[in-house]
């Protein structure tokens, strides 16, 4: 065992270290500089500089780990008695190497330093950081050995976590982890809503610092830690000679999933996607790009759709490419429905309910998919293009919370493009005929242009923003209308579909 | 030839004939009804408003009648039992003829309904000239501008109604070529029929939001579409040759790299 040990810790320590002293030399050069902190408070601020830290230490020591991962030499394996003696032994060799690699940035630090004021105690008032460490700590020196002991714990069960990946599954699972996790950290430091998601930053395990500003945080790093260490201990002393597989190659069977085979293909979701950007992209240029626009302007001119009076062809085209498409694709969908040789499909089908209820259900979840698609891509372009998140700046009444009424307009979609899909196959099960059932619902887009007060209450395209109340002084009707309209519609039409009318389609 | 095309003609007789008609009465509605709305400054504009709505659907008028001709034949493989009695170039030449031809007749009737409805049925209307040329202070009439052959416009409104009547013909036959097209390589009746009403949406959509809306092919099919004047001979073909264009790499993807045939092989 102890043997292990060395060759490991000769492997570690080579003149790859060079590299770190430089990198550290060069940081804290650079801050020394400038600094205006006491001996041990500036050591404390080098020791919890997140750039630093991010950008230079974690990359080297990812490095370094994984130069050091290598296959089990089976002359090693067999002089040892038990598998979980030889990797718990890495194990520690892993956690000696990182006390070694966190040693010498502090012995640089502390050479680098010398001739700085000794002052043993907080004396910035003004830095937030050390602020915070004055309420935990009495003194900066005990601050630092606690960074350090936390920075030498969190590295070392990194590094141990990745030897178990390495051991489980081979060298490129464990590279692939290592950037997705290194590239989710760094993107963590730039948005905050990242940094939110739990146990996958690897630098709350590392920078002390990062837990201070809740309780809550200290319970979700420390709870991390454990259970990474609970699961690499777990898997190693039980499973250490398992090989994981992953059969993702599931066909669940039954009419739904043949159906869903059909519909839910990545080609349709491509085209799905690429219209849904592409209006997107458009509304976004067009609308200026001026600084006030807000995240729900931009969410609100997406779904404007068009207005109540006149008649104006872009918005009213636009309408209809962004309810159409997905009406589109399930037509052509339900045209090689009936197109296919479908008799041993109906022979094996035991009660005729089942064939409608699998192309209702698959069709949901199509409209649901398109409505997702639709959110996901709109928030990320509004993200990318730095929209404000306040709010609204276009006048808009009463305002309860901005995400509400986006999150309302994103159903009442959803609702009326399974209305207009469930009149289309109302349309569809009576003449058979999908060109005629899809172009009289996409008609039904075109009654608003009637200047006829009551006909702004058909459920066709009434989740458009410019047919509501959203904005001030529009001619529309009340969100809470709009859902009972659309709910009502897509009861009625819905149940008559599955109660009674889907017989038509095995009548001849 | 003349014997495949008369086949071809009893084929797709009656749908054609009905959308002749119902398109006819429908123009001559909505020509004697739309305009009273509006002010005009000359008698052709009310058959320019009143063909509005034809304007948006004219693929369909186009297509519908006709796009399913090629698609029944080649599904239950009719096709076969046509080879050993006429060459397959004749034979889809005939059709093509047939179905551009119906279409071509089809829209020009519809058109040319309007005009006649316009200028001869309807009482003549009260001429608004609304707008003031700033300048000199007079009325200006900005007709010659926003039309192909503004002059011909103003001079002889029946031969202009004419011959954008013709026009609007022959970019009919355009689209029902398309979804003739269309039904020699798909399989797929839906596609077939709303295929070239998709293309003309989302050509229309995109050039406008382009900033390029006088090359669409409804500002091709009706130059008063655009308020701008900006309409030029450009303009006018433009549209059109971005079909036959579509059509051409449509042709070249299906038969060259997917390597679809006509006839079941």
């Amino acid at each position: 065992m102890r043997a292990i040990l060395w060759r490991d810790l000769r492997h570690y320590f080579s003149a790859k270290f060079i590299f770190l002293i430089l990198g550290c030399l060069l940081f804290t050069f650079a801050e020394r500089q400038s600094t205006a902190y006491s001996y041990e408070q500036f050591i404390l601020s080098m020791v919890s500089e997140h750039y630093y830290l991010t950008f230079c230490m974690m990359p080297i020591f990812l490095i370094f780990l994984y130069k050091c991962l290598e296959d089990d030499f089976e002359y090693v394996l067999i002089r040892s008695r038990k598998y979980t003696h030889y990797f718990f032994t890495k194990s520690f060799a892993i956690l000696l190497q990182t006390l070694g690699f966190v040693g010498v940035q502090i012995l640089l630090i502390l050479v680098v330093s010398v001739g700085l004021p000794f002052d043993n105690q907080f004396s910035m008032e003004d830095n937030e950081l050390f602020n915070a460490y004055a309420k935990l700590f009495d003194t900066p020196v005990a601050a630092i050995i606690t960074a350090l002991v936390f920075m030498v714990i969190g590295l070392s069960v990194l590094g141990i976590f990745f030897q178990m990946i390495h051991h489980f599954f081979d060298k490129k699972v464990t590279s692939i982890l290592i950037i997705v996790l290194y590239v989710l950290m760094v993107l963590g430091l730039k948005i905050p809503s990242f940094a939110e998601i739990p146990l996958i930053m690897m630098n709350d395990y590392v920078i002390l610092h990062y837990s201070f500003s809740s309780p809550f945080e200290w319970i979700r790093n420390t709870t991390g830690i454990f259970l990474v260490l609970v699961i690499v201990v777990i898997s190693i002393r039980y499973y250490w000679n398992k090989t994981p597989q992953f059969n993702i190659d599931i066909y669940p069977t039954g009419l739904t999933f043949y159906y869903a085979r059909l519909i839910l293909t990545r080609k349709n979701f491509m085209i799905m996607i690429a219209v849904v950007s592409f209006i997107a992209l458009w509304k976004l240029f067009n609308s200026g790009m001026n600084s006030e626009m807000t995240q729900g302007d931009y969410f609100l001119l997406l779904l404007y759709g068009h207005g109540l009076d006149g008649f104006h062809m872009i918005s009213f085209l636009e309408q209809l490419i962004l309810n159409g498409v997905p009406l589109y694709l399930l037509a052509i969908f339900t045209e090689t429905l009936c197109d296919s040789t479908r008799l041993d499909l109906m022979v094996r089908m035991q009660r005729k309910v089942q064939w409608v209820k699998a192309v209702l259900l698959n069709s949901a979840a199509f409209i649901i998919i398109y409505v997702l698609f639709m959110a996901l891509v709109s928030f990320s372009i509004s993200f990318i293009a730095g929209l404000q998140h306040n709010g609204f700046s276009l006048p808009v009444i009463e305002v309860v919370s901005a995400n509400r009424i986006i999150l309302q307009l994103l159903y009442l979609k959803l609702f009326d493009l399974m209305w207009q899909f469930l009149l289309f196959f109302l349309i569809y099960l009576r003449w058979k005929d999908v060109t005629v059932a899809f172009l009289i619902v996409l008609s039904t887009n075109a009654l608003i242009l009637f200047p006829i007060k009551w006909l702004a209450f058909f459920p066709t395209g009434i989740s458009n923003a410019s047919r509501l109340i959203i904005l001030e002084d529009s001619s529309g009707i009340p969100i809470l209308h709009a859902f009972l309209i659309l709910g009502v519609g897509v009861l009625i039409i819905g149940g008559s579909i599955l109660f009674g009318q889907y017989n038509r389609f095995f009548q001849t | 030839m003349k014997r495949l095309i008369l086949l071809e003609w009893q084929k797709i007789k009656w749908p054609v004939l009905g959308t002749l008609f119902a398109g006819i009465v429908a123009s001559i509605i909505l020509c004697s009804t739309l305009y009273k709305a509006y002010a005009l400054s000359s008698q052709l504009e009310v058959w320019e408003i009143g063909m509005g709505i034809i304007n948006f659907v004219f693929p369909l008028i186009a297509v519908l009648p006709t796009g399913w001709l090629m698609y029944y034949e080649r599904k239950n493989n009719f096709l076969i039992y046509t080879l050993p009695r006429v060459s397959k170039k004749d034979y889809i030449l005939a059709k093509w003829i047939v179905v551009a031809g119906s279409a071509f007749v089809t829209m020009f009737a519809i058109a040319f309904a309007g005009v006649l409805t316009a200028l001869v049925i309807i009482p003549q209307i009260q001429v608004m000239e609304t707008v003031i040329d700033t300048v000199s202070g007079q009325y200006r009439t900005t007709l010659t501008d926003s039309h192909v052959l503004g002059s011909l416009f103003e001079t002889n409104a029946l031969k202009y109604g004419f011959l954008l009547s013709l026009w609007k013909g022959v970019l009919a036959a355009l689209m029902a070529s398309m979804g003739f097209i269309f039904s020699l390589y798909i399989k797929n009746l839906f596609i077939i029929m709303t295929g070239p009403f998709l293309y003309y949406m989302l050509e229309n959509f995109t050039l406008a939001v382009l900033q390029i809306p006088q090359y669409r092919l409804v500002t091709s099919f009706e130059p008063t579409s655009l308020s701008a004047s900006s309409i030029s001979t450009l303009s006018m073909l433009t549209g059109p040759g971005l079909a036959i264009l579509f059509i051409v790499i449509f042709v070249f993807y299906f038969a060259k790299l997917k390597k679809v045939t006509i006839y079941p092989s």
